[in-house]
């Protein structure tokens, strides 16, 4: 469960994505002005992720964040910011902040940018399949020594099979999770996905999803130390 | 400008040489009527020269008719410059003597003369004259000026040949000229075509034209100034609003999302919840692409370039568009391979991207499938974008990344704005690259934007 602190001075705004995120599965504080935000990153509390608007009543985010640094506070930080300059987003990214997003945002695109900022900042989660080796966490595949470029898609499905600890998935659900789609469209997508995948890893006889006939597909990986 | 047509350069050619021909006209009628007024007017004081000239001799002679017959003799000789006919009168005895001279003249001596001291013209020509010649001896005279007179056609010759000269020498002036007014004419018309676009500083400056030119060239870039100012109100009056549009749009996007993942109400509900989420999202995409089309960066006034990762600075912004894809059953899926990182307007650029992913799904039947490429290579990021919709005609292929044209309407949605596409074609001219659209493999259309990876 990871914990994340929304500083923002407008109430709207942080009602909004404080519902949002929490609806997410996220565990949300709030913060409306610089002297709130400090208190809150003072105490013994460990946040994952800091939400920063840049513009506040008493001050800005700016000094948040370099406080935040000089005490060798690592905690990633992503700026909030309604200038368009791209100054901003030089300096954010200078003082050490991890990524920005430009007022106003879609919430889904903030949403990405945070599992993709906790994401970098997780250890890195890797498996192993015969000679195929998978880093969940930086999205990366191995046959060997060589790197494999897999689509967004690929991964993701070879990701929801893993995930699934060894046990079988159907195609209806290999949609949902992978494609979000709870309406089967009626294609063979999956078994296109499936046989483009195992063209990519298969290539010195690896079996890295396995069909079970009637039922759907299963991956056996072994976790390993990165 | 043709040669055929009756264009600006031949029209002043032919007027000028016209207008001058007249007038070179004109003047020389009026040259040789004044000479032949001239020579007419000499051929009168002929007379009384000759008269004056002979007068001492006779005087210093015998005098008498043989002595007048010798002196006269010579002057009536046909061949002379201007023959004479004699014939003179002694008062005291009312005798005559002579006539002498050509038959063709003394023919004349049968009708009255003028009076003493007298000149008259006779037949135009002729000229008689009454004058005292010696004590006592009167003379009348005839002379004929039929050679003298000649002199005037001569004139005239000349003349009219100034006048052919002059009227060639016009028409090559009239074609130098005509070119020079249409060489000015045409530059001030390229220099407002360059005064015409973005980015050029709206003044004309033509140097060494004549003042008018430089007046009409001064009108024409005033009125194109207003012009170009209202242009640029009219848009920043659109970008102005629709950026006042995005807050109240954003709110109810983030509300209606929220609302949805909360997975709560029943099916009808939720159905409905979608439906907005889909109309509010082509309301922002399209105010995105209005505040887009307003702004100043793509119009290339405002530094707005940074290097960063496009599929860092696009994945996460794709979330809305995939959402879409998953309702309506279409799959969609991003293979990146090279180095995406490139120095641009970031904003920009995943606008156009997100224009090309969000018409790919809006033309794919459900089931279908929309492959997004991102590929560095050597010196361009390329984003590809293939549909298995109906794809492009052949013929609409340019004509759709033209601001404001509106293609078909895409199965079951209205027709967007025809600005989806035109900022695709902004973007990628700003960054000195490319867009096209061709045959996808599964018979889509397939778009191709290649933007170069710092601009040179």
């Amino acid at each position: 469960m990871s914990r994340l602190l929304l500083v923002d001075d407008d109430p709207k705004l942080r009602e909004g994505i404080h519902a949002g995120v929490v609806a997410r599965g996220y565990e949300c504080d709030t913060a409306e002005d610089v002297a709130e935000a400090d208190a809150r990153l003072d105490t013994a509390t460990a946040y994952d992720l800091v939400l920063l608007d840049i513009t506040l009543p008493d001050g800005s985010g700016w000094d948040v964040l370099e406080r935040l640094r000089a005490r060798g506070d690592e905690t990633p930080v992503i700026f909030l910011t309604a200038r368009h300059a791209p100054d901003d987003r030089v300096r954010g990214l200078r003082l050490g902040a991890d990524d920005y997003v430009i007022k106003p945002f879609e919430f889904e695109e903030l949403v990405a940018r945070i599992e993709a900022v906790l994401r970098r900042h997780r250890p890195p989660l890797v498996y192993v399949i015969g000679d195929v080796r998978l880093d969940l966490t930086a999205r990366r595949a191995w046959r060997g020594d060589l790197e494999v470029e897999l689509s967004k898609r690929e991964f993701d499905l070879v990701a929801a099979l893993i995930e699934a600890g060894g046990e079988v998935l159907s195609r209806s659900a290999l949609l949902e999770r992978v494609w979000d789609m709870r309406v089967d469209p009626g294609t063979n997508v999956v078994d296109v996905v499936v046989s483009r995948v195992r063209k990519k890893l298969d290539v010195s006889g690896t079996h890295s999803i396995r069909t079970v006939v009637g039922e759907g597909y299963c991956v056996r990986a072994e976790r390993v130390r990165a | 400008m043709t040669d055929q047509g009756w264009t600006l350069r031949r029209r002043t050619a032919v007027q000028f040489t016209a207008v001058v021909t007249v007038y070179l006209l004109v003047v020389g009628v009026g040259m040789s009527l004044a000479y032949r007024m001239i020579l007419a007017s000499e051929l009168d004081e002929e007379v009384t020269e000759q008269l004056d000239e002979l007068r001492p001799s006779f005087a210093a002679g015998a005098g008498g008719p043989d002595e007048f017959e010798r002196l006269v003799a010579p002057t009536g000789r046909e061949g002379a410059e201007t023959p004479m006919a004699w014939k003179a009168h002694v008062l005291a005895t009312g005798e005559a003597w002579g006539p002498y001279g050509s038959p063709r003249l003394t023919k004349h001596f049968s009708t009255p003369g003028p009076g003493l001291g007298e000149t008259v013209r006779v037949e135009g020509v002729l000229r008689r004259r009454r004058a005292a010649f010696a004590p006592g001896i009167e003379v009348d005279v005839v002379l004929d000026g039929t050679d003298w007179i000649e002199r005037g056609r001569i004139a005239d010759a000349l003349i009219a040949g100034i006048v052919v000269l002059g009227s060639l020498l016009s028409l090559v002036a009239g074609r130098v000229f005509g070119r020079r007014i249409a060489s000015l004419v045409k530059r001030v018309a390229a220099e407002v075509e360059a005064a015409r676009g973005p980015a050029a500083e709206t003044a004309v400056e033509i140097p060494g034209a004549p003042d008018e030119i430089r007046a009409v060239a001064e009108s024409v870039t005033e009125s194109l100034r207003g012009a170009k100012h209202e242009v640029e109100r009219a848009r920043m009056l659109a970008a102005g609003l629709a950026h006042d549009l995005r807050a109240p749009v954003q709110a109810l996007l983030t509300s209606t999302e929220v609302a949805l993942m909360e997975r709560s109400g029943d099916e009808r509900t939720r159905s409905m919840l979608e439906s907005h989420l889909d109309e509010l999202r082509v309301l922002g995409r399209t105010i995105d692409n209005l505040v887009a089309f307003g702004a100043p960066s793509v119009h290339g006034t405002e530094e707005t370039f940074v290097r960063f990762d496009l599929a860092r600075e696009l994945e996460p912004r794709l979330r809305s568009e995939e959402d879409e894809a998953a309702r309506r059953g279409v799959f969609v899926d991003v293979l990146r391979s090279g180095d995406l990182e490139l120095v641009g307007d970031p904003t920009l650029l995943v606008l156009a991207a997100r224009n090309l992913v969000g018409n790919a799904i809006a033309w794919s039947p459900a089931g279908g499938q929309v492959q997004i490429g991102l590929r560095g290579d050597a010196e361009s990021v390329v984003v590809t974008v293939e549909d298995e919709g109906p794809g492009v005609p052949e013929g609409q292929r340019e004509r759709i990344f033209e601001p404001f044209v509106r293609g078909d309407a895409a199965p079951g949605r209205r027709a967007g704005y025809g600005l989806g596409l035109a900022i695709v074609a902004a973007a990628a001219e700003r960054h000195g690259g490319s867009v096209g659209v061709g045959d996808a493999e599964e018979g889509g259309a397939a778009f191709e934007l290649r933007v170069p990876r710092a601009r040179s």
